[in-house]
């Protein structure tokens, strides 16, 4: 009982921090924004992978699994590095300009401390979120590497494509909920955009 | 027991230069947190596209000057001046 009150105080006290730093750094609609835009870019480049695979007519499991997982480390590690290169840069630039605006150096302060946090919140949404998008779309193929007879290949594929489908139209709901808009217009126009790379790269692959 | 005199700040007023990023509810909010100081109000009297100047009217009983001022450099605000002070003297009975 001591120590779920212990976690309790200390969940409340992290989240209240949090939520200070977002706030004074003005980096919350920056979170959502990395989060839509990255798992956008994640979802759109398996699912080019997997149809241009299935579209040759070879495609394996094996094969696409390691390619996801592939894709999912590589844009990670570009997402978090480019993302924290590229907030460090801008964010160094506001702290110096606010230096100078009020003759006074804001080293540890709550200003330095919540762009810092911010800076690393962002580079981590901007890494994760492409590989969460592209784990989840491969997550078909690789329940059918570890059980091979329970279900065809092409059953595994169509799952795929709808899975990563469906995360698209959750991602244009989720943009129309941000901007207070049409959940369902803003969802079904990336839905489409997805059919419509399925298309493409089907048409083109064969 | 001795009586020893104590001389307490109860009044301070006082103007700052701060970053737009830092709200006055934050900024009021982490000086009342400060020990003896019991009432703050922060006027906004320039705003330009960075900062603001602000007049700070802090009451208490006896306000540490020198927390004042690190409450102030924790939240990114410059000291500009101290406008007006208000002392006083009291007798306290000590062991």
């Amino acid at each position: 009982m001591v120590k779920m009150g212990f976690l309790r105080r200390r969940y409340e006290q992290t989240k209240t921090k949090v939520t200070r730093y977002t706030k004074v750094a003005e980096a919350g609609g920056l979170y959502r924004r990395y989060f839509v835009m990255n798992s956008f870019d994640g979802a759109l480049a398996i699912l080019g992978v997997i149809v241009a695979a299935y579209s040759t007519g070879n495609a394996s499991a094996r094969i696409i699994v390691n390619a996801g997982v592939g894709l999912a480390i590589a844009t990670g590690i570009s997402g978090f590095v480019g993302a924290y290169l590229s907030e460090r840069a801008e964010r160094v630039k506001k702290i110096k300009d606010i230096e100078h605006s009020i003759m006074m150096g804001i080293n540890g302060s709550l200003l330095y401390r919540a762009s810092k946090f911010a800076m690393i919140m962002l580079a981590l949404v901007d890494g994760i979120s492409p590989a969460v998008a592209i784990f989840i779309t491969i997550l078909p193929f690789i329940f059918y590497e570890v059980l091979p007879n329970s279900f065809l290949l092409d059953y595994a594929m169509l799952t795929a494509v709808l899975i990563n489908l469906t995360l698209l139209a959750l991602l244009g709901a989720f943009l129309g909920k941000i901007s207070q808009t049409s959940v369902v217009k803003y969802g079904l126009m990336t839905l489409v955009i997805g059919v419509g790379v399925v298309v493409l790269l089907y048409f083109t692959g064969s | 027991m001795v009586n020893v005199l104590s001389i307490d700040i109860k009044k301070l007023v006082i103007d700052a230069l701060k970053p737009r990023e830092i709200s006055l509810a934050e900024l009021a909010k982490a000086i009342c947190n400060i020990d003896c100081v019991e009432d703050v109000m922060i006027s906004v009297a320039e705003t330009d596209m960075r900062t603001e100047t602000v007049r700070m009217i802090l009451t208490g009983t006896g306000i540490c000057y020198d927390d004042v001022l690190k409450v102030l450099n924790e939240n990114s605000t410059a000291l500009k001046s101290v406008d007006e002070i208000a002392v006083s003297k009291k007798q306290k009975k000590m062991l």
